[in-house]
């Protein structure tokens, strides 16, 4: 990020339909540094925000394949080569009892990455944001619906995000920014 | 999404004239041909033995797709699902003709004399293949003792049907056995499982299973159907909760007609052989199964025009969730079956896997006939329908979706293949008409009801209060 100070606008809405349509315009606008905060998961604002397919997947695939490889890979290594041992009259290096280690090992590769990536991807931690600088945004965990709009956008402009925003009927529209700053109306 | 299609009755119904409202007529007639095929099989000497395990396959591979859409209704009224409701009506259709399947039982339950544990229990040695078998073991039971043997035939052919003294007669040969050298230590170990399993093959209990089962199905599977139907004119919105308060009684009287109606007319195929995991193994079979029928039939109803307004890709990419996640419910059950027997290395339970790998004419002659079977299921029942399916983009497109589902179906038919037909000869793939017949039999006559109640009714639960949260579903 630049060393700009990130400032955003923030609209608030009394129901979840206008929010989606909020996030439906800016789509259609060409914004992409925008964010929909609500109470509760809304259905269809995936598709509203032009969201593309989680990249998940393809960190999950990966690792449950190296899960299973590796855990493979242990086994032979121990039962099969380093230290032989006949359990229950079975071969020392047999497939049928390795199957519930590869699977729980799998299982374990590709939840830790499905947690970890989630994190990566959504780039949390994050100890600080300007958003929670405004007194209003709490009741979005409450019963309010929230779009902020990023400077950091580069459709963003302090006019013409505004006018864009008055359009889709908002309760409330603030600009928000880092608290030690003063938000100057000459910004981008 | 919304639509603009009114929903009422009369928009829901299948047209005159259209692919689907003769649909029933091409199922009747591929039933009529199959079943006389069949039933003249059974009338000769030679095919009537093969006829009961061709038709167990064929009723089994049936069944589990009307046992498991009345599941797929009974888990939507208990959790009071409103995603499913546009999709609930065909899985409604597909358990209407669960009182077909109880009556298409019949046939196996006049065939029991067919079943290897007849014998043991009744007392009267019927003349098939798989009886020899057994026979042969009786007379490696007695051959030591010398005379005792033609006494004991004696006994048991003049009390007929009287199970004690068959008992009586297999205790003795059990005795006998246990002093003789050199005998297959297997074989000691059939003889006394079934010893201990005299109780349950008692004839009188298991027509009393069947007749449970039969109701079970009669009543369940006409109930929610009616209830379901009956909601289209009233609106009535107590219907929604009378389903709902019926459907946990109803889940638990699915859950043992089904487990136990598999132990009694598929497990005891192999009477010697038990595991307790099994009736959850032909659960997932049933899950698989119908999620692939619920998706090849609406799919095909919205391929004739209907359906377009209320069934999308939300509900085709969660039936299609559904389908995979009891694809690999299905190769979790059947693989812990597995690791469980081939660990203990029982043999009364080793028996199973051995038919169903190793075991060829000539001992030790290494992987037997059916073990191509087993590899077929394993990787294509499972593993290429996992990678296939494991896309959610692959689920939302229709026809990678539909290419899934009839993929699984016909894996489910080479599934249930392969937990009978083992059974009829150990030591043998032996594929008959009769294979093609039963299943086309069964298939033909259940489906003809099926897509016959289908044009009498509306093909969504037009009255169903949760119908618009259905109509406006979407995956977050």
């Amino acid at each position: 990020m630049s060393d700009k100070t990130l400032t955003l606008y923030l609209a608030e809405y009394e129901s979840a339909g206008a929010c989606v349509h909020a996030a439906e315009k800016l789509r259609d606008a060409g914004y992409a540094a925008f964010d929909a905060h609500t109470p509760f998961p809304v259905h269809g604002m995936d598709q509203a925000m032009g969201l593309p397919d989680s990249r998940l997947g393809w960190l999950v695939l990966p690792a449950g394949i190296t899960g299973v490889s590796l855990g493979f890979l242990m086994i032979w290594w121990m039962n099969g080569v380093d230290y032989p041992l006949i359990i229950g009259g079975k071969p020392a290096f047999s497939i049928p009892s390795m199957v519930p280690i590869l699977f729980e090992l799998t299982i374990l590769f590709s939840a830790l990455t499905a947690v970890f990536g989630m994190f990566g991807l959504n780039q949390l931690p994050r100890h600080h944001h300007p958003i929670f600088n405004s007194d209003r945004f709490a009741s979005a965990t409450d019963d309010k619906f929230f779009i902020s709009v990023e400077s950091s956008d580069p459709k963003f402009n302090l006019e013409k995000t505004k006018k864009l925003l008055e359009a889709t009927h908002p309760t409330n529209i603030e600009l928000v920014a880092d608290k030690d700053d003063e938000v100057s109306e000459d910004a981008p | 999404m919304a639509s603009n299609v009114e929903i009422s009755e009369k928009n829901f119904m299948i047209r005159e004239g259209g692919p689907w409202s003769s649909a029933w007529k091409v199922a009747a007639f591929i039933g009529a041909v199959g079943a006389l095929t069949a039933v003249a099989g059974a009338m000769t000497a030679e095919n009537a033995h093969r006829f009961v395990y061709s038709y167990i396959f064929g009723y089994f591979t049936i069944l589990t797709i009307a046992l498991g859409a009345l599941f797929f209704v009974l888990i939507q009224r208990l959790t009071s699902a409103g995603w499913s409701v546009t999709v609930r009506r065909v899985a409604e259709f597909l358990a209407s003709g669960l009182p077909v399947m109880a009556v298409l039982a019949l046939p196996i339950l006049i065939n029991i004399k067919h079943f290897d544990w007849y014998e043991t229990v009744a007392g009267t040695p019927g003349g098939h293949a798989s009886l020899v078998e057994t026979q042969a073991y009786a007379e490696e039971h007695t051959a030591p003792a010398g005379e005792a043997k033609p006494e004991a035939k004696e006994a048991a052919k003049e009390h007929g049907a009287a199970p004690e003294h068959a008992v009586a007669a297999e205790h003795g040969a059990t005795a006998e056995h246990a002093g003789h050298e050199g005998h297959d230590p297997n074989h000691v170990a059939h003889v006394e499982t079934l010893d201990k399993k005299k109780g349950w093959f008692n004839l009188n209990f298991f027509y009393g299973r069947a007749v449970f089962y039969i109701l079970a199905w009669v009543i369940l599977g006409t109930m929610f159907f009616n209830l379901s139907v009956r909601q289209d004119k009233s609106k009535e919105v107590g219907l929604t909760l009378r389903a709902q308060a019926a459907s946990p009684l109803a889940m638990m009287a699915f859950a043992l007609s089904l487990t136990f109606s598999a132990f009694d007319w598929v497990m005891a195929l192999d009477p010697s052989w038990f595991s307790t995991i099994f009736g959850v193994y032909v659960f997932s079979t049933a899950a698989v199964a119908s999620l692939a029928v619920i998706i090849l039939i609406t799919m095909s109803l919205r391929d004739a025009g209907y359906l377009k307004s209320v069934v999308n890709v939300e509900h085709f990419h969660d039936l299609g969730k559904l389908m995979f996640g009891f694809n690999v419910f299905w190769a979790y059950i059947g693989f812990s079956q597995f690791l469980l027997i081939w660990y203990a290395g029982l043999p009364e339970e080793t028996t199973y896997y051995h038919y169903r790998w190793d075991a060829s004419a000539e001992p030790g002659a290494g992987a037997g006939p059916w073990a191509g079977v087993s590899l077929i299921l394993l990787v294509f029942h499972f593993v290429v329908p996992f990678f296939l399916l494991l896309s959610r983009n692959v689920k939302r497109k229709l026809p990678s979706l539909k290419l899934g589902a009839a993929w699984l179906l016909v894996m489910h038919a080479v599934d249930w293949y392969w937990f009978v037909m083992p059974n009829f000869k150990h030591y043998s793939f032996e594929f008959h008409w009769l294979d093609i017949a039963c299943p086309m039999a069964v298939g033909g006559i259940y489906f003809a009801y099926v897509f016959f109640r289908m044009t009498k009714h509306a093909l969504i639960p037009v009255g169903d209060p949760r119908i618009q949260r259905a109509i406006h579903f979407h995956n977050a």
